[in-house]
């Protein structure tokens, strides 16, 4: 390896400016070969070396220049330093080559540069020195400044994690408690006292072992004294269940986790327990559990449980023998809870749902209620079990036993619709359906009724229903219309009046007349709406008609409709129609029971001069002693009692009875309507009975007719 | 206990900062200045191994200038030294990104400051070793490009992952998640050619600081570069990869201490 001189030979006295130039390369070089070793320094070699060639060419100069001056000496020992040359020895080294090189250029006999020399190398010993220091200074600060910024961060993490410890403590909703190794509480939180029913003062000076049941506190200082063998960083913690005793006495479950905390030099310092009160918690989940799946009056399933029950008994079921569904309606349920009060129809309720449960005890059975006085019964039907009829008489059985309400004792019987062994394909809403409709069915005999599920009537029920819901579109297409039936003056002989009635031409079924209209209306709430239209209709049409008298007939929501009196005046109104002219009939039940509604539309209306008529009359005494009070106008025998008086010969003297009756009616200033008339005869009879106006196939064969001019011909 | 990086607080010294101080550096602690001066009693010879390892990232950095890399991941050797990876680039004049990680809260501090919101660097506070964590910091996302190469410096790294963490697979994960014609920089020391003694004392006195450091065999380093294409002259010593000029005795036996290398990802 060949190093660069290490001891230039002086130069000539009268070296040339080329000769000059060599030398300082030369030194420069050797000065960054030098340097390089004691240091790294983050530049190329080559061009470290014309860095350092630069300074030697600044303090060559310097020391010849006049006036001498070392500042330039200082700068170049800053500049040292800006290149990283801060190597433990490289200063000494720069010293140590720029001393020989300047003095060996020149003869040291020469005292001035020596003089000059030194001064030189001192002044950039300080400029280096200075620079230096102050880098220091800087680099010192920055890390300073890092560590305690690093620091102070810890301390505000440290700061916050216990200000987060101590929120959460206070406010956990679990039990808190720290203890020392000993088991002695050092600190609970409010939780941890409230769980355990003992205040903060009763809790000091005692150990955790105090608080759980007297045989578990020895296997609990186990836990701890396990918990204080483990190693620094296992894990050391433990969850278990525990039973506390309260300050109260009582026991509580609770689950228990301990775990065992270390100090900064990893030695145990403490524990934590978290006691979490699971027993309410359990409770409390049960119980929204069991609310959203139960009915909270009897605690019976509600239709949602019942309905996932279905699903899984239906597939579980032996095939052969499969379900059995009982659907149920209590009968006359709200006259009970309208006359006794709401407390009386809850009580009964209970004691129904705990009878139907007693009439399956023995079985594989589900009770539900599903809301107002519906229940449902569903049996998975075994080799034990009671026949279907069984299972009904059973139920009306229980039921007929009399319940106690504030004294009276209530039998109240139910309508139940039977779905005995669907296929355990069906789907649990289809099945449900099937029952709903079979109970209607039921409901429709009459009280205390129960029907099975029959296939074709329920295929009859489904197009009624299904009918029922078209019944809303089918109106506003113009599906329904009105039409209208001549009122005979018997006395006149001719056409007097009409009747406007409901007609819906149904694309598949065919024409529905009024009364079928007026049903599927009520079982879709739409009866009141097609009423008011109906009135408003016929009123517009009729009102072009001189005095001719427009006759409508009232469903029982319409006559009890609190807006009847509005709506029939706007309808009146709308029409330009006067108000004697119009004949309303209000169907009897209604007027006698006297609902106030109904009573206070009649009153207003006979005020405003509509003509009130009695529907459905019979002739009963008890209705006519219920008409003292209502002003009615008319009445109208009902068709069913025209029917049944065909044929006039019989046992009693009806004909007499009847044209007394009239008579009376007469004297009372009201009028007799009778509907019904099909035959000549039927005319005749009530003709010299004394009836005023008649209706029936008698006067317009077929349908009744939307062509109003052709009825008044 | 305050957790600073990797469970080491600061009354533990850190390599970088020893490493920092030996250059002739301020950016340093007491604690690390006490175990410089026990580490420079018993390696005589260790700022000649510190500075020429510095060289080689030096020449290294400009290796990878000239290939036409870009974007840099240093790992762990320093935003602050003399002679950092980025000093390296702007003295290039190319325009390049680079990502500092370190795991040394201290040393992110101060290269944040130093940095003072540059568009072209951020400082990562990360194990270096953990090349999922690096990758995914968003800082990391946003600055590099993952389908172009990348230079990843691991000069002064690797002697610092215990084995049980397996260097190899630590270089392989970032192998793994770099597109090819991205190099690896890699230094690490050796025992090969020490004397024993100073192989023994430079782990025994590194072992009371948070960086303890291994030596590995040429075998071992070699193997670390598995499914890498070696850049010549290949594994060598650190005074031996492209030098500027000839060693000398001292820095020759110096330089026997880290073997050096880059790498190329085909």
């Amino acid at each position: 390896m060949s190093l660069p001189d290490d001891d230039p030979r002086p130069l000539a006295r009268h070296s040339t400016a080329r000769e000059e130039a060599r030398w300082r390369l030369k030194l420069a070089r050797k000065w960054a070969y030098r340097l390089s070793m004691t240091v790294y320094l983050p530049i190329s070699h080559e061009h470290l070396e014309e860095e350092l060639l630069r300074l030697v060419d600044t303090l060559s100069e310097a020391a010849s220049s006049e006036p001498f001056g070392t500042e330039a000496a200082a700068e170049a020992g800053a500049r040292l330093v800006d290149l990283h040359a801060t190597g433990r020895s490289s200063l000494q080294c720069t010293m140590e080559i720029l001393g020989k090189g300047l003095l060996a250029r020149r003869p040291p006999r020469q005292p001035e540069r020596i003089e000059r020399v030194l001064a030189l190398l001192s002044a950039l010993a300080s400029g280096y020195s200075e620079r230096l220091r102050m880098s220091v200074f800087d680099q010192q600060e920055s890390v300073n400044g890092a560590l305690i910024d690093t620091l102070q961060e810890a301390g505000r993490n440290l700061r916050a994690s216990e200000a987060q410890f101590d929120e959460l403590f206070a406010r956990s909703a679990s039990g808190v408690a720290i203890t020392d190794l000993d088991g002695n509480l050092a600190r609970t939180n409010g939780s941890f006292q409230k769980i355990l029913d003992r205040g903060a003062e009763d809790l000091s000076g005692l150990t955790v072992f105090d608080l759980v049941a007297p045989d578990e506190a020895e296997s609990l200082r186990d836990v701890w004294r396990d918990l204080l063998r483990s190693r620094p960083r296992q894990a050391s913690h433990t969850q278990q269940w525990r039973r506390f005793t309260r300050g109260d006495g009582e026991t509580v479950l609770a689950k228990l986790s301990v775990a065992l905390l270390r100090d900064g030099a990893d030695q145990p310092d403490r524990y934590v327990a978290v006691i979490e009160d699971d027993t309410e918690l359990t409770l409390l989940q049960r119980r929204l559990s069991h609310q959203s799946l139960h009915d909270m009056l009897t605690g019976l399933p509600n239709r949602q449980f019942f309905t996932s029950r279905l699903e899984q008994m239906l597939r579980q079921a032996d095939p052969a023998a499969g379900v059995t569904l009982y659907h149920l309606d209590l009968d006359g349920f709200s006259l009970i809870a309208d006359g006794l009060g709401r407390a009386a129809g809850d009580h009964l309720l209970c004691v129904v749902a705990e009878r139907l449960e007693q009439v399956v005890r023995a079985e594989r059975a589900m009770v539900a209620r599903f809301g107002g006085d519906e229940f449902a019964i569903v049996i998975e039907n075994g080799p034990e079990t009671r026949d279907m009829l069984g299972t009904v008489h059973a139920i009306n059985e229980v039921l007929a036993e009399p319940v106690y309400l504030a004294e009276y004792g209530v039998a109240i019987p139910a309508s139940i619709g039977v779905v005995d062994r669907p296929p355990p394909d069906i789907a649990p809403d289809e099945l449900l359906r099937a029952a709903d409709l079979t109970l209607r069915r039921a409901r429709r005999k009459g009280r205390g009724q129960w029907e099975l599920f029959d296939a074709s009537e329920d295929a009859r029920d489904r197009t009624r229903f299904g009918l029922a819901a078209q019944m809303p579109g089918a109106w506003e297409n113009g599906e329904i219309s009105v039409a209208y039936r001549p009122v005979f003056g018997t006395a006149e002989g001719r056409t007097v009046g009409v009747e406007a009635v409901l007609r819906w031409a149904h694309d598949g079924i065919g024409v529905l007349d009024h009364d079928r209209c007026v049903a599927l209306a009520d079982e879709t709430g739409l009866t009141v709406p097609l009423g008011a239209w109906l009135l408003r209709s016929a009123c517009a049409r009729i009102a072009g008609y001189g005095q001719l008298p427009l006759s409508v007939v009232l469903t029982p929501n319409q006559a009890g409709d609190p807006d009847l009196v509005g709506t029939v005046l706007r309808a009146l109104e709308q029409a330009d129609m006067l108000a004697h002219r119009l004949r309303l009939v209000f169907p009897l039940p209604e007027l006698v029971a006297g609902h106030g509604e109904v009573l206070d539309n009649v009153r207003v209306l006979t005020d405003l001069g509509v003509c009130v008529v009695l529907g459905d009359f019979a002739g009963g005494l008890a209705d006519l002693a219920g008409l003292e009070d209502v002003p009615v106008c008319a009445v109208r025998f009902s068709q069913r009692l025209v029917r049944q008086l065909s044929r006039p010969a019989g046992r009693f003297a009806i004909r007499e009875e009847l044209a007394g009756l009239v008579r009376l009616m007469h004297a009372a200033d009201v009028r007799v309507v009778v509907d019904g008339i099909e035959t000549d005869e039927q005319a005749r009879w009530w003709r010299e009975i004394g009836a005023d106006r008649a209706l029936g196939g008698y006067f317009a064969p077929g349908e009744p007719a939307t062509d109003l001019d052709s009825l008044l011909r | 206990m305050t957790d600073l990086a990797g469970g080491t607080g600061p009354e533990l010294a850190r390599a970088g900062r020893i490493r920092d101080y030996l250059l002739g550096d301020g950016h340093n602690l007491a604690v690390d200045r006490r175990l410089a001066a026990a580490l420079e009693t018993a390696v005589p010879d260790i700022r000649q191994v510190i500075r020429l390892n510095r060289g080689f990232l030096h020449r290294a950095m400009r290796s990878l200038l000239a290939a036409d890399i870009g974007q840099f991941l240093d790992l762990g050797s320093s935003v602050l030294a003399a002679g950092n990876v980025r000093e390296v680039v702007r003295r290039s004049g190319h325009g390049c990104r680079i990502v500092h990680v370190d795991a040394d809260p201290i040393t992110v501090r101060q290269g944040r400051s130093l940095l003072n919101g540059a568009k072209d660097a951020v400082v990562v506070q990360a194990d270096p070793a953990d090349a999922g964590r690096v990758f995914d910091h968003p800082d990391t996302a946003r600055m590099l490009d993952p389908g172009r190469p990348i230079g990843v410096i691991m000069v002064d790294l690797l002697h610092f992952v215990p084995d049980a963490m397996g260097p190899a697979a630590v270089v392989a994960e970032y192998r793994r998640r770099i597109a090819p014609g991205s190099r690896v920089v890699l230094s690490h020391f050796t025992g090969d050619h020490w004397p024993t003694h100073l192989t023994r004392s430079t782990v025994e006195v590194m072992s009371r600081s948070g960086d303890p450091i291994r030596p590995r065999s040429y075998e071992e380093v070699v193997a670390m570069l598995a499914g890498f294409e070696l850049v010549e002259p290949g594994v060598v010593g650190v005074g031996e990869w492209h030098p500027e000029r000839r060693l000398d005795p001292v820095e020759e036996r110096a330089a026997a201490g880290l073997y050096a290398a880059v790498a190329r990802v085909p």
